[in-house]
């Protein structure tokens, strides 16, 4: 799939951080970005993203509870989801079925060589930075 | 009476006059870095549960980003506490995007919202900032205050105010408590002190107190001072013998009254720890635990000195008759040490204390006579109170010297014995001499007599000295 035409959903409330990953990402994938837990579980259904990225401190409905609620329903259940947080809650961010875990700040090289990862190698599942 | 929370920092309880009252405002104030984000988030989850929960609104002071990267470096951060027992919300954009009024509605819908037993707003001084006038602040906090004295919640308002800037703003006036943090330079180092100004309906410790940040976040050391009711003392006369030989017959004739204090003033190397260490010890030796202070010997030093007079050091602590508490000098504080000091001897149930030297100590009041010689004086109270016998050491700087300065800050008034050591010059060397100078409430020998100390059998009272000497005649005696 030529990357432009992936779609990564991104929960994100923190204006300089979307700023930021809108500023690496861009010219790679179609973002979608959107600031609360509850948006986030409306909108994979609605356009079902190639990759979610979260948040673990989101609004209405935290990042944990939007993961636990995506992977357990067949339907999103195979939608990547990384989360990219400022919360060092690894263990938590596995339980609640994440595929990766990557603490805020990050440079920009290892941001992205770390989305592509869970979209060109499937099989890296479960790596976590 | 109000119902009291206690907030789960170590004193901090205590300078609040027993925890904080339930329900109330607090507003803690102070210069950037003073500690006061810390001290909310150490107490929100101290005491945040999922049934209790804690809500942490931080506006445009410090993202909340940062401001997490940070709190999570503390032992008392727990990330499964995070969206459970405590939420994190972040209005900063309500007010960069509005005239001021809009952050006070979000306020109020987050806290209707998430029903928090514990709220932070961090900063208030940023919404202060950004309102479009002092009108539109004045409603928004009497919103604010109308809004949670209607809730069970206990909430913290942050506002970075130096000095007495947080004085006539409308969260000092709407507060029921007001701590105040202050990050203050003093010479090289620096000292953090927390006050409490202001706890409505009730009493409190008042005065600045000293709080340090570490990893396990703050801890405060109350400012030490005499209870607010005076001590009640019973007349005491049971004697501790100090078990040099002579003194318990010639000087002190019984041994020392029990819970008296008692300072050993010398010149330097003349025998003050020698003497101290064997009062000490001796008591140890009669059953009685001691706890001895010490500044410039560390363990190692004092053990090796211990050894060579026959004490089994080791064995001692073993039975916890000995506690040695080793500070360096350097940069301690003094309410710090009180607590350290108290802690070692309701551990063993000391009945004995040296305290070597008093110098060193005065240090930690970082140049403030009036401070220490407060401090001197009610630590001596508490130990009289617990019938605690103590020995305090100090030097004296000016070998030789026909004047003779004790302490130089007032605290040998404070004492009940004052035990002098000199060096003199007899029949062509020099020598040790000591004499009592006073003993409150009990009878002493008045003579100067020859100390001496052998490297094995310790030290022990000589003969008086009959001739006339300088040293104890001198031109003035300075306190």
């Amino acid at each position: 799939m030529e990357e432009k035409n992936i779609s990564l959903l991104i929960g994100e409330r923190d204006p300089f951080f979307r700023r930021q990953l809108e500023r690496i990402l861009k010219s790679h994938f179609n973002l979608i970005f959107v600031e609360d837990g509850t948006e986030i579980l409306t909108k994979t259904k609605n356009i079902g993203p190639n990759l979610i990225i979260l948040e673990a401190l989101l609004p209405s409905v935290d990042g944990f509870k939007v993961c636990q609620q995506l992977k357990g329903d067949p339907e999103t259940k195979a939608i990547p989801v990384l989360f990219y947080t400022v919360l060092r809650a690894e263990a938590r961010v596995r339980q609640a079925g994440a595929d990766g875990f990557l603490l805020k700040p990050q440079p920009p090289e290892k941001l992205l060589s770390w989305v592509k990862n869970f979209l060109i190698k499937p099989e890296s599942k479960g790596e976590s930075k | 009476m109000t119902e009291r929370i206690t907030l789960g920092v170590p004193n901090l309880d205590q300078i609040l006059g027993g925890g904080l009252p339930a329900y109330s405002l607090v507003l803690i104030s102070g210069n950037p870095g003073s500690g006061k984000t810390i001290l909310s988030n150490q107490i929100v989850y101290q005491l945040a549960t999922p049934e209790r929960r804690g809500l942490i609104i931080t506006t445009v002071s410090e993202p909340l980003s940062r401001l997490l990267r940070y709190t999570q470096e503390f032992k008392f951060f727990d990330p499964n506490k995070v969206g459970e027992s405590i939420i994190y919300e972040d209005i900063g954009p309500h007010l960069l995007g509005a005239n001021g009024e809009n952050a006070w509605d979000k306020i109020e819908e987050l806290i209707l919202k998430n029903q928090p037993a514990f709220l932070v707003i961090d900063s208030i001084r940023a919404i202060h900032d950004l309102s479009v006038s002092p009108a539109v602040t004045r409603r928004g906090f009497f919103r604010l205050a109308s809004l949670l004295s209607t809730l069970p919640c206990t909430a913290f308002l942050i506002g970075e105010y130096d000095g007495d800037e947080y004085a006539p703003t409308v969260e000092a006036s709407i507060a029921d408590v007001i701590l105040h943090l202050e990050y203050r330079p003093v010479g090289l180092g620096s000292r953090r002190i927390i006050k409490v100004l202001k706890v409505r309906g009730s009493d409190f410790l008042a005065g600045e107190h000293t709080f340090k940040i570490n990893s396990d976040g703050i801890t405060v050391f109350p400012r030490f001072t005499t209870p607010a009711k005076p001590l009640v003392y019973k007349p005491v006369t049971q004697r501790a013998l100090v078990g040099i030989p002579g003194f318990d017959d010639v000087l002190f004739p019984g041994g020392i009254l029990r819970g008296t204090t008692t300072l050993v003033a010398g010149d330097p190397g003349v025998g003050k720890t020698v003497t101290a260490l064997h009062f000490l010890l001796n008591g140890g030796r009669q059953g009685e635990a001691g706890v001895y202070v010490s500044f410039q010997e560390d363990p190692n030093q004092f053990a090796t000195i211990a050894n060579n007079f026959g004490y089994d050091l080791e064995k001692m602590i073993r039975d916890k008759q000995l506690i040695l508490l080793y500070n360096s000098p350097v940069e301690i504080d003094i309410d710090e040490m009180a607590l350290k000091i108290i802690a070692a001897i309701q551990n063993i149930q000391a009945k004995r204390l040296v305290v070597d030297s008093l110098s060193d100590l005065a240090s930690g009041a970082r140049g403030d006579p009036d401070r220490f010689y407060n401090f001197v004086y009610a630590f001596v109270q508490w130990l009289k109170d617990r019938t605690v016998t103590a020995m305090l050491t100090n030097e004296m700087g000016q070998l030789f010297a026909n004047e003779l300065t004790l302490t130089g800050r007032g605290v040998s008034h404070i004492a009940d014995n004052l035990l002098l050591l000199r060096y003199t010059e007899l029949e062509g060397e020099i020598r040790r001499a000591l004499t009592i100078l006073a003993c409150r409430g009990s009878d002493h020998s008045k003579k100067v007599y020859e100390y001496l100390i052998s490297e094995k059998e310790g030290p022990r009272l000589g003969s008086p000295l009959s001739s006339a000497f300088t040293l104890f005649r001198p031109t003035t005696i300075q306190e």
